[in-house]
């Protein structure tokens, strides 16, 4: 499973990128989702040649996992209702986390 | 046994020319120089020569006579007991021989009830004649069903209680059973007896090595590398192919995600073939596992038969990367197929409220985990395997992020939550929602409340904007804000009462500096007309003409509650006609001049009564003389009240006739 995951990630055109959180929690998303995010966008893909753009992996020091799987949520669901007709339901955001994940997607504008 | 050496390697050939050869003419003629040979129980489970022959079942042209031949093959194992047999890609209802053992074979008979894939179906050995016909294999089955338990736990004691040298007697009963995958299932529901068994039965797998493929039966070497798989290893004997099928079961039973089984025994054919069972096999087995519960035979085999397709569509996708046998297996391959699984999931998404991807696949994992770990209860790992299989063991044994307290579930959060459940819909202040959209009808006339409206966004809002969205509503619930900046919070911040803002920077001191023009706007909107001291914040002028105007309403107050506290609080008692006769109502008083009743004589009345005289007599002039004595004492009672009474009009008439009389 290691392997298949590294493999998934590995080199600047994989379809899966693995966000860490502060807790040390991974998250592996579809790169095109994960795109949604300016910052990410910029890491992934920027001119520099970054640790990200080898390994496809980001670290978030100040994201932890409640939130950060929050964020993944939301690349889902912004992908799906992206140019979709019908009816687009609001994203849910608990008052729990609201303050924390406004900060997130602050961070990661979005 | 020098000519048997020979067979052996002339039969050796011929299978691999076999399985090289695509032509039919070739194919028939290998299998008719098979049919002339003389093939003994060794030399089959030797060369594994039945397999392959078993293989060519199907064939156009060859396929009767590899029929025939594998027939007669089968009439050389003893045949004792029944055991059906899946044969998964041969289908058809030929009986498949297995080395199994005694449990297996009962297992087999119950999992021939079970009727795992459309396909296969299993005749049991006993019934080997009828086998090929699918219905007949079904009907026998269904019946000895009680039989087959019966003898599985008969012969489960005999196991128990044999020594080797009595189990490798019973390889000749168990070679008769033929192993479906259902006994996969099976045995995972008997796995404590199963153990046992099975670590006596892998001195027979041994020996059995080369009889597993007798007949193309893949799915025994499959179930037979599971069981090995369940063992605790304890087995001493272990030969080349044993420890590979061990080796495949196990990782295979690991997980059905990265089961490339190698069936290092035959050809790749048959391997691929075996591997695609053992996976199906597997999926299917934890499919059973599942459904367990279920004992009737015809729903458990459709359910299973559900499942299978299910499974099959992944397996095959697993399949086809599959590459040719190898010890090692390509995770990436089934890692993928797995991760592609998010697709389908995707679709799904309305109906099962899954999330996102990331979570998809884990609990995608986790699904597999589970339904693993039902399978791998009593694995051990093996060698070669051990080392990957653990650390995606590992991988999979990682829990969900660890919410803090104040966190939900987050595994019960479902952002296509129906209508119905807004998760905050009761909190959620609906004339408080932004700008972009109201979920009430602020325009029109008449405003019902009728719910909280789940209303959609009229475009894709941020997650930075969902963010205020939610902490707009819920501003009563904030206090400490745990050091955002005062820039993100600020849309929130802009739609606080005074009371609030003064609360939240109360909490959060860094707020103190930064949101005077807040107060501003407080103070323009509640004290209108007055203009800002100078070296006075907007902070400190709002609070200060809200401090007075405090002062001034309880000033007022108090003012009003001192004058009203003089006054008799209460119901309060006021005397009437104390002096006077108590007046009556005014018709009554009408009703007692008319009709003389008055109780005390009025001060009044004797000029209105004159007057009233006088009228009687204008008006009727006979008829008043006679009464005019009378009505004279008697007027003089009633005139007051009627000398009162006379109406203006009645009042002229009077006057005109009064004036009359005088002129005459």
């Amino acid at each position: 499973m290691m392997d298949g995951e590294e493999r998934a990630c590995e080199g600047p055109d994989s379809m899966y990128v693995k966000l860490i959180s502060s807790d040390d929690h991974e998250f592996i998303v579809k790169r095109e989702h994960a795109l949604v995010s300016g910052t990410i966008k910029a890491m992934l893909s920027g001119p520099g040649q970054i640790a990200e753009n080898e390994t496809n992996e980001i670290k978030f020091r100040e994201i932890p996992s409640q939130v950060l799987s929050k964020v993944c949520e939301y690349f889902t669901y912004k992908a799906q209702h992206t140019n979709s007709s019908t009816e687009v339901p609001d994203f849910p955001v608990s008052p729990e986390i609201s303050l924390e994940l406004i900060i997130a997607a602050n961070f990661l504008d979005c | 046994m020098a000519s048997s050496a020979d067979v052996v390697k002339k039969i050796v050939r011929l299978k691999l020319q076999l399985s090289d050869t695509a032509e039919p003419g070739t194919v028939l003629k290998i299998l008719q120089k098979l049919s002339k040979l003389d093939i003994t129980i060794d030399i089959l489970a030797e060369t594994g020569i039945g397999k392959t022959v078993n293989s060519f079942r199907r064939h156009e042209e060859a396929g009767e006579i590899a029929k025939s031949l594998v027939y007669g093959w089968k009439r050389l194992v003893p045949s004792e007991s029944v055991s059906p047999v899946v044969d998964k890609g041969l289908t058809e209802g030929v009986p498949m021989r297995d080395n199994q053992w005694d449990r297996s074979f009962s297992d087999d008979e119950r999992l021939a009830q079970d009727d795992v894939n459309n396909n296969s179906l299993k005749v049991r050995s006993k019934n080997q004649d009828s086998s090929e016909d699918e219905t007949e294999c079904k009907t026998p089955q269904r019946k000895p069903d009680k039989e087959d338990k019966e003898e599985k736990k008969r012969k489960r004691k005999e196991n128990n209680n044999k020594t080797s040298e009595v189990l490798q007697e019973n390889l000749g009963i168990a070679q008769k059973d033929v192993v479906t995958k259902k006994t996969e299932n099976l045995e995972d529901k008997r796995d404590s007896s199963v153990v046992t068994k099975r670590k006596k039965n892998c001195q027979k797998e041994e020996k059995q090595g080369e009889q597993e493929c007798l007949f193309g039966s893949s799915e025994d070497t499959r179930q037979r590398s599971k069981s090995d798989s369940r063992e605790k290893r304890k087995g001493p004997s272990e030969s080349g192919q044993f420890r590979s099928e061990r080796d495949s079961k196990t990782s295979q039973s690991h997980s059905g995600i990265h089961q490339k089984k190698n069936k290092e025994s035959k050809d790749p054919s048959s391997c691929e073939i075996s591997d695609q069972r053992l996976r199906k096999g597997m999926k299917q087995s934890e499919a059973h596992n599942e459904k367990r519960r279920k004992s009737d035979d015809k729903p458990l085999s459709l359910s299973s038969k559900e499942s299978d397709d299910k499974n099959q569509s992944n397996h095959r996708k697993a399949k086809r990367k599959h590459g040719s046998n190898s010890d090692l297996e390509k995770p990436a391959m089934s890692f993928e197929s797995y991760l592609n699984y998010d697709e389908t999931v995707l679709k799904m998404k309305e109906r099962s409220g899954s999330k996102k991807s990331s979570k998809k696949i884990k609990t995608l994992v986790k699904k597999q985990k589970s339904k693993d770990s039902t399978v791998n209860a009593i694995k051990s790992p093996t060698s070669s395997p051990k080392k990957f299989q653990e650390s995606v063991m590992h991988l999979m044994d990682i829990p969900l992020p660890a919410a803090l307290p104040e966190c939900d579930d987050l595994s019960t959060m479902d952002y296509f939550k129906t209508k119905a459940e807004k998760v905050w819909s009761d909190v959620c202040d609906v004339s408080e929602d932004s700008a972009v959209f109201t979920g009430q009808r602020l325009n029109k006339k008449m405003q019902v409340y009728s719910g909280a409206k789940s209303t959609s966004l009229p475009s894709m809002m941020t997650l930075y904007h969902q963010c205020i969205r939610t902490l707009q509503n819920n501003i009563n619930l904030l206090f400490e804000t745990g050091g955002v900046p005062f820039e993100i919070l600020e849309p929130v911040l802009e739609r606080c009462t005074p009371e609030q803002l003064l609360r939240i920077e109360e909490f959060n001191p860094i707020y103190i500096g930064v949101t005077d023009h807040l107060w501003g706007k407080h103070c323009q909107r509640d004290f209108k007309g007055f203009k800002l001291n100078e070296y006075e914040s907007w902070k400190e002028m709002y609070i200060r003409l809200y401090e007075e105007r405090e002062r001034k309403f309880k000033r007022l107050t108090k003012s009003i509650v001192s004058a009203h506290s003089s006054k008799p609080k209460g119901r309060q008692v006021k005397m009437a006609f104390i002096h006077t006769v108590a007046k009556p109502p005014r018709d009554v008083r009408i009703k007692q001049e008319i009709h003389g009743t008055a109780s005390a004589p009025q001060p009044h009345p004797p000029r209105s009564s004159g007057k009233f005289q006088d009228s009687q007599l204008r008006a009727t002039s006979q008829q008043v003389e006679p009464n005019k004595s009378s009505s004279s004492s008697a007027g003089n009672t009633q005139d007051p009240r009627k000398k009162t009474r006379v109406a203006p009009m009645m009042a002229k008439s009077l006057k005109a006739f009064k004036k009359q009389l005088q002129r005459r």
